[in-house]
């Protein structure tokens, strides 16, 4: 009969075990986001969403405006196209974790595999980012067939800031993820309350300068602020309209690197926190549901 | 183990005639019963009160400073506060009704609730009371919150006759819900999605942050049939002054609407609750997880 | 008269879409259960027992055939079967985790329509017979499995029905809650006789318990229907004794022995040997015509110079049964469970 040495080291994740584990949840993820409807429905759902939210904001601007200021309104349009990448990022994060948890009871079963639980959420929830970006090429896009928008894109500019604003995003993500868990069964709502809230303090929709000034600090803090502001220098080839449009490229670069720099590292220890928390408490396997 | 007896009837069959009165104290039980995990479990996970009511908030005041951005008149941000305010009974009619026999089904109620006496309405009506606690305190908070902070000014000439409109509105919308519940029941996880697709276009069309004659011919075909779009447009007709200009129809005439509309959602709600559990339980749909 | 019967099935057949094929869970269920009879239906997985539990409780429409419940057709009359049945199932995780179980069996009384303080009254009676008085305020979450089923069974009391259906409600529980809950099952039958139960389940120990009747069931079919007797003499209609000795009969008492009245057989068996204090024993299978031949067969040992050591009656189980009608065993073959599965 075999013996187990129990003085060899035992291996502690590899790489190849997260990537494993990350590449297979981005198949079950998608599996499970795409098999819900035929295509033509799923088309319908993925136009309509953003195209509404879009569509509130330039039925507002008509309204006071009479169309009249197009830097304004494209202001409006790219920050409503990318915020749905905020919507997709932490909608699906904490969609992948309670659905796991209360839905398909997976979750123990993925904990105690030697594989770790966070690159299967981050690849779980990858569909849902998917979509969110079809949602973002397809605001743009009426945007600018329709509305007047002008596209002038440098890439040089726009690839960082988009994979920084990413990372930005799926940390803050992960953040809303562990804290969810925590939580009850009605937390599948609370991404999008979250994402609402962060629409506020992010210059998505309007210049943070319209804040009352207390409010301003946190707004800067936040780095889907400077993802948000890149990303318009990138795609319009100008900045918002306010104080933060008077900084140069670099220093919004800049500011982007710093705050993702910040945010990425506690918004892992906040999950390492939350995990530990779930274990102690036994949440992992909790159902709830009222 | 006199425990174990309950009822007096001799056989079943006798057992199993009700009278009237029987069968509706039943349902309004049934009602009671299936509010309380609902009002029990806010006092149980008070999470609740951060994000249901604080970030709701905060997403409400976004639209009021993209108004303030474009240098709106004032009364602007009061028909934002209001929708904002609406938006709350729409997400407790969409997510707490609507989808809720998608989480019942998981769990393993639903085909508890069809092998009881009850009617399915009285679950979801049960539902439906049990959110309003949390749906009445986010309505309010937005109303009072907002309207302190932004300095919106109301002007009530006829509170009767707003609160009258408030409860007709009441009535379609979550009569729409039992209706979209019976969807659930037909189509499962589509239900599901089709739930979340109806929040943004919902605002979009209903006005909940302006108002919707400045949708053209659109507003027409939606004061017909969108409950939200119809109380919204007349209860901001009775709160802020001058806003009669901005409404699609005189306020009678979308109380008038508004009637209709509880009437025929609510027997339409009946009607496809009784037909889609039939087509439910010929497909064997009832039981099925992860469908 | 199929109105004066507890459940009656005629040809109920259930055919569920499926690809590449339809799969046909139930074909042709013929089913009559009396009022008061506690009846079994047992069966490997997949046979199709949920599936005719759902169609007697109103959950599913059966393709063809017709069912009736307490005299009520179950696709035209669901109503009132409703206000005199309930259900129970194993691994059952209805209800809210956040509620205890005293606010979760009082909920489930007012979808009955208790009034509220009989409602209360109900909960707390159920509660000690079943034996969660230790857990009444505790969260419906936070129970053990076999706790659970107590609450699910106590659920299934509430509205004290006239047909109880359980579904396989010992599934998962360890033997001592499968006990308790079997136990409960029987005080159930003695405090309300004229209540019907229908149970189903594949283990035999459990059918054989608490059943009056049982059938077997494969693959959507009744194979076979019975009191537990009856389904063992088809296989074995003889009784069969082993009988150990201290030496085998003397003096032709073997032949002696197979030539008492209502004694078939008397052979010496496998099992000759020492016993655990050294000393010699033989074994004999005796095969009866009936148990009371038994007497006789004891006498004639003593009066050939013989010592009886030890008996034991072999009968063969409901696997047994199972194997001799479908010829494999309940957990040899569960393809049929995959597309049944719900």
């Amino acid at each position: 009969m075999a013996v187990i040495d129990r003085s060899a080291p035992v291996p502690g994740i590899t790489f190849a075990d997260a990537w494993r584990s990350f590449h297979t949840a981005i198949r079950l993820g998608w599996a499970i986001e795409a098999n819900w409807s035929d295509p033509f429905l799923f088309a319908v759902y993925t136009l309509a969403k953003p195209l509404a939210a879009a569509g509130i904001l330039v039925v507002m601007f008509q309204i006071i405006t009479g169309g009249q200021g197009t830097e304004f309104l494209q202001f409006l349009i790219v920050g409503a196209a990318l915020w749905n990448v905020v919507f997709g990022v932490m909608g699906g994060l904490v969609q992948s974790i309670l659905e796991d948890r209360e839905r398909y009871r997976m979750m123990k079963y993925v904990v105690v595999t030697p594989s770790s639980l966070f690159p299967f959420l981050l690849g779980r929830s990858l569909a849902r980012v998917g979509t969110s970006l079809v949602a973002v090429v397809l605001t743009l896009g009426v945007g600018v067939v329709f509305l007047g928008v002008r596209l002038d894109p440098n890439l040089l500019y726009l690839v960082p800031a988009t994979v920084l604003g990413f990372v930005a995003v799926m940390a803050l993500g992960i953040f809303m993820a562990g804290w969810c868990l925590q939580l009850r069964q009605e937390a599948w709502s609370y991404p999008e309350a979250i994402a609402g809230a962060l629409y506020l303090v992010s210059g998505a929709i309007f210049p943070v300068d319209i804040l009352p000034s207390f409010i301003q600090p946190i707004a800067y803090a936040f780095p889907t602020t400077w993802w948000l502001e890149a990303s318009r220098r990138g795609l319009l080839g100008q900045g918002s309209p306010g104080e933060i449009g008077n900084l140069s490229d670099g220093t919004v670069m800049l500011f982007l690197v710093l705050s993702t720099a910040i945010v990425l590292p506690l918004t892992l220890a906040a999950f390492a926190w939350f995990m530990q928390r779930a274990r102690q408490a036994g949440l992992l396997d909790m159902t709830t549901g009222s | 183990m006199s425990g174990f007896r309950g009822a007096t009837a001799t056989n079943p069959r006798e057992a199993a005639y009700w009278s009237t009165g029987r069968i509706v104290r039943t349902n309004l039980r049934a009602i009671v019963g299936r509010a309380y995990p609902r009002i029990i479990g806010l006092t149980r996970e008070p999470s609740w009160v951060f994000f249901e009511i604080l970030l709701p908030f905060l997403a409400v005041s976004a639209f009021v400073f993209v108004y303030r951005a474009l240098g709106a008149a004032e009364e602007f941000v009061g028909f934002v506060v209001l929708g904002g305010a609406m938006t709350a009974f729409w997400l407790n009619v969409v997510w707490m009704m609507a989808a809720q026999f998608y989480w019942e089904k998981d769990q393993g109620n639903l085909e508890l609730y069809f092998t009881a006496p009850m009617h399915l309405m009285s679950i979801l009506a049960g539902m439906a009371i049990g959110g309003l606690v949390m749906t009445s305190s986010r309505a309010l908070a937005v109303i009072v919150i907002g309207s302190l902070l932004y300095g919106v000014s109301y002007q009530i000439e006829q509170p009767l006759l707003l609160v009258a409109v408030f409860l007709l509105t009441m009535i379609p919308l979550y009569g729409l819900g039992m209706l979209f519940a019976s969807l659930f029941l037909l189509w499962g996880r589509e239900a599901f999605h089709l739930a979340q697709l109806l929040q943004e276009p919902i605002y979009f069309l209903g006005g909940v942050n302006f108002p919707i004659r400045h949708l053209g011919v659109v507003s027409g075909l939606v004061v017909a049939t969108l409950p939200l779009a119809v109380g919204l447009d007349a209860m901001r007709q009775l709160v802020f002054p001058g806003a009669a200009s901005q409404g699609v129809l005189p306020v009678g005439t979308e109380m008038a609407i508004l009637a209709v509309m509880g009437v025929v959602f609510l027997i339409g709600a009946r009607l496809a609750l009784g037909w889609l559990e039939t087509l439910a339980r010929r497909e064997g749909r009832l039981t099925l997880r992860w469908q | 008269m199929p109105d004066d019967l507890a459940i009656h099935a005629r040809g109920v057949t259930r055919v569920y879409k499926a690809k590449p094929e339809p799969v046909t869970a139930l074909g042709g269920v013929d089913l009559d259960v009396e009022p008061g009879e506690y009846f079994g239906l047992l069966g490997p997985n997949g046979a199709g027992k949920t599936t005719l539990i759902k169609i007697l409780t109103t959950l599913l429409i059966p393709t063809r055939g017709t069912a009736k419940v307490a005299g009520f057709d179950v696709v035209t009359e669901t109503a009132k079967i409703r206000r005199v049945i309930n259900m129970v199932a194993g691994n059952e995780q209805s209800g809210y985790g956040l509620l205890t179980v005293r606010e979760q069996l009082w909920m489930f009384s007012q979808f009955y329509g208790l009034p509220n303080r009989e409602g209360w009254r109900r909960v707390d009676e159920l509660i000690e017979i079943v034996g969660l008085q230790e857990q009444r305020q505790q969260k419906v979450r936070s129970l053990s499995t076999g706790q659970r089923q107590k609450l699910n069974f106590a659920r299934g009391l509430l509205n004290d029905p006239w047909v109880l259906f359980l579904d396989e409600p010992t599934l998962g529980l360890d033997v001592a809650a499968a006990r308790d809950l079997r136990e409960h099952t029987l005080a159930w039958k003695a405090a309300a006789p004229g209540r019907t139960l229908l149970l189903t389940t594949h283990y035999m120990v459990e059918a054989e318990q608490l059943c009056d009747r049982i059938a077997i069931v494969d693959r959507g079919k009744i194979l076979a229907l019975g009191t537990p007797e009856e389904l063992r003499r088809r296989v074995q209609a003889e009784s069969i004794f082993r009988i150990e000795l201290d030496r085998l009969p003397e003096n032709g008492g073997l032949a002696a022995l197979a030539s008492l009245p209502g004694v078939l057989s008397a052979v010496p068996s496998d099992g000759d040997g020492t016993d655990a204090a050294g000393a010699d024993r033989v074994a004999l299978k005796v095969a009866l015509a009936d148990d009371s031949a038994l007497t006789s067969v004891v006498t004639a040992v003593a009066e050939h110079g013989s010592h009886l050591i030890g008996l034991a009656k072999s009968e063969p189980s409901l696997e047994d049964v199972f194997v001799e009608l479908v010829g494999r065993g309940f957990g040899e073959d569960d393809e049929s469970s995959e597309a049944m599965a719900t």
